[in-house]
């Protein structure tokens, strides 16, 4: 705070004094009265109730008091000063893309936000940060503070890039993974950078989109897709009216259902069937044939025992039941790479036949007790389809083809904050309500 | 608003001065009690009207009213009255108030407290009561104490009640002799009513009815000092008791006040009470209210 009219405070000893003077030790008033005894008996009955106070000065008073203190203050014309001098809108980037690995461990969002908060922190100083991104609700910090990334990875990544366009203007500052390919005239842009990803990216009618980046950047390469629909591999140890569901399934489906033996060395057909397409360990997929399109339902050992019936509950805690039947555990597999990654879509003629996540069910055996047919059909023909969904998690090949050194271009600054805020009328307003209000009080 | 600080001995002496133990009769007192007696002599009239031969007792003017007591002639109970107030009283004929009344006074320090002061407004109704009685032809003795001793004077024509409000004006609230100690004066059993003015702080009610047997009519009034009766204080006080010089510092508001105004109506209603059971006309009042709210009630007007 600052004063326009600091002389003006001396008037402060005002009030002051004046509460001093009402708290100072005061002799009591000397009268005479023909009726001691009464008030004696009165103060003797009142001490020994523990009612006996100090004296203290009336209410009016105080509050009179407080006016004047902030009408001697007002004299003095105060500003207050503003905390930050800028606000920054800086507009997140929280598609899959920004979820890949730069290459030092940290994931682009990371590094993006990182280099985003540093930028404004070298060059604008302290200012405040509105923090937009989709799908979660804006956040506002200091350039001093952590940005809320941590919060970012928890949730699940957004479907849609940012309104970037609609905030191509000055105090803009957009975070993604390169730079945009639109002219960009006022916002900032941060860029994460970091080397292409190679692996699968989407699957079409004509085949598979696949990046291989190379010496010249990389391409995309389109690979035949796999034969067939694909493959539902059914272990002997599910439980058999689950197997017998599958069957169905796989027919409706079009799938090619193949029963894995349960040897119980580990090593039968589902167990080594996992889809050579998916990155579930984020090391890109090695040369070779694309593996064909598996749903691969199986028994697991130690795996919660059916509770009546109606429920499933995988390894990784996603729970079927016969009225709802499919759900992904929050956050299952955000950040992750693999998780991303292993996404591919059969087409058919006019719509999406099939799809294969991680193409994994994982039952727990035990005693299906019978249950109402169609329920459970259409519980776990959820189930599966749940599995098979498209994801918006997938990271398309534009994702997957972000690469390049890292930006951090500040272009045209926002309007500065006020510096200082005007508390005369306020104090003012202050002083006259406190007047009034001891005035009222006094009455 | 007063802070603290100043002179303590510049405002005792500030606060003693508000105190007024004398009593003075302006012109235009003087006036209010010529009106007053005046109305209260044209009331009289109205009532007694032409009824007098049949209810005013054989003829003879009557010139008061008190409380019906067992024993009295019939035919001076005032039924008009009755019928208005539904309390009993009995009309007071000149031959019987001509017998002697007795104006007691009380000039005692506690009667200085306030301002204006309590024996002022004993006073006022004291030389009301001497007024009317002069002019009804009753003998009437003024009983007030002096330098702790009974001072007693009689009044006896309607010519000397400029001496006696001379008498009155020469008053002066001292001493410890309240009305305790006027009430043994001897004279006062030759007297048929008597007429008790004061504080009552030093008397209790019993003892001022210790010989209500001698006397046919009996009125008291009572007066207290507006500080008295707990209002407009607050913070603290340092307490004198004028009579005995006792001090006592107290806070005068919250519950201590509460207390006292408490123990203050307890005592007002004793007094009201016994009074009652005696058939004694009593009022209790503010010393800085009109004379003549308390000497409509003293007289038993009811209302003005």
């Amino acid at each position: 705070m600052e004063f326009g009219f600091v002389s003006a405070l001396v008037l402060v000893v005002v009030p002051l004094g004046l509460l001093a003077l009402a708290f100072a030790p005061r002799r009591p008033r000397r009268q005479t009265t023909g009726t001691l005894a009464l008030w004696r008996r009165a103060a003797r009955d009142a001490t020994a109730s523990g009612s006996r106070r100090r004296w203290r000065p009336p209410l009016w008073l105080l509050v009179a008091v407080a006016g004047l203190f902030a009408w001697v203050v007002a004299l003095a014309q105060p500003r207050a000063l503003a905390d930050d001098r800028e606000e920054w809108l800086v507009l997140v980037d929280r598609r899959p893309r920004m979820l890949l690995p730069t290459g030092d461990g940290r994931t682009r969002l990371e590094a993006a936000v990182e280099r985003a908060v540093e930028l404004l922190r070298d060059e604008r100083g302290g200012v405040r940060i509105r923090w937009s991104t989709p799908g979660l609700p804006d956040r506002v910090t200091r350039s001093s503070a952590p940005p809320p990334v941590r919060e970012w990875l928890a949730a699940p990544p957004a479907a849609r890039a940012p309104a970037f366009a609609a905030h191509d203007e000055p105090g803009a500052l957009w975070v993604l993974a390169r730079e945009p390919l639109e002219q960009v005239t006022d916002a900032s842009v941060v860029t994460s950078g970091g080397p292409a990803v190679p692996g699968f990216a989407a699957a079409g009618a004509d085949g598979w989109s696949w990046w291989e980046p190379g010496a010249d950047g990389g391409a995309l390469e389109l690979r035949p897709a796999p034969e067939g629909a694909g493959t539902l591999v059914v272990d002997a140890a599910a439980p058999r009216v689950l197997r017998a569901f599958a069957e169905v399934y796989a027919g409706v489906r079009g799938l090619a259902l193949v029963e894995a033996a349960d040897d119980g060395t580990g090593d039968a057909e589902p167990r080594d069937a996992e889809p050579r397409n998916a990155e579930v360990r984020g090391a890109g997929l090695a040369d070779g044939e694309p593996g064909a399109i598996r749903l691969v339902i199986e028994a697991v050992a130690g795996g919660a025992p059916l509770a009546d019936g109606s429920r499933v509950e995988t390894e990784d805690g996603a729970v079927a039941t016969v009225s709802a039947a499919f759900a992904l555990p929050p956050g299952r597999g955000a950040g992750r790479v693999g998780a991303l990654a292993p996404r591919a879509t059969a087409t058919g003629a006019d719509a999406v036949v099939l799809t294969v996540g991680d193409g994994r069910v994982r039952v727990a055996p035990g005693a299906w007790e019978p249950l109402d047919d169609a329920s459970f059909a259409a519980a776990l023909g959820a189930l599966f389809d749940g599995v098979l969904a498209p994801d918006p998690r997938v990271v398309p090949a534009a994702g997957r083809a972000d690469q390049g050194e890292p930006v951090a271009r500040l272009r045209s600054l926002p309007d500065p904050l006020p510096v200082a805020f005007d508390l005369r009328t306020p104090l003012a307003l202050v002083a006259a309500a406190c007047f009034a209000l001891a005035g009222v009080l006094r009455r | 608003m007063k802070f603290g600080g100043g002179s303590g001995r510049a405002r005792a002496d500030r606060d003693a001065a508000e105190d007024r133990g004398t009593v003075r009769f302006t012109p235009a007192l003087r006036r209010r009690l010529e009106h007053f007696t005046a109305r209260l002599e044209l009331l009289r009239r109205r009532r007694e009207g032409a009824g007098n031969a049949t209810l005013g007792g054989g003829g003879q003017e009557w010139i008061d009213l008190r409380p019906y007591r067992a024993g009295d002639d019939l035919r001076d109970l005032d039924w008009a009255l009755l019928a208005r107030s539904d309390r009993p009283f009995v009309r007071v004929h000149e031959r019987e108030a001509a017998e002697r009344w007795a104006i007691v006074l009380d000039t005692s320090a506690s009667m200085g407290v306030g301002a204006p002061g309590k024996l002022q407004a004993a006073a006022e109704v004291a030389a009301a009561w001497l007024a009317v009685g002069l002019r009804a032809g009753a003998e009437v003795e003024l009983v007030w104490g002096e330098q702790e001793r009974v001072r007693a004077r009689r009044f006896v024509r309607r010519t000397e009640l400029s001496e006696a409000l001379e008498t009155l004006e020469s008053l002066v609230a001292e001493g410890a002799l309240g009305v305790g100690g006027l009430l043994a004066e001897p004279r006062l059993f030759e007297c048929g009513r008597h007429v008790v003015l004061g504080d009552l702080l030093d008397v209790e009610p019993e003892r001022l009815f210790a010989h209500r047997h001698r006397v046919q009519d009996m009125v008291v009034g009572q007066w207290l000092a507006p500080r008295e009766w707990g209002s407009g204080l607050d913070g603290a006080r340092r307490w004198r008791d004028p009579e005995s010089g006792e001090e006592l510092e107290t806070r005068t508001d919250g519950e201590v006040l509460a207390r006292y105004e408490a123990a203050l109506a307890r005592e007002l209603e004793r007094w009201r009470s016994v009074c009652g059971r005696h058939r004694v006309r009593y009022g209790c009042f503010d010393a800085s209210a009109p004379f003549e709210d308390a000497a409509h009630e003293l007289f038993g007007l009811g209302g003005r």
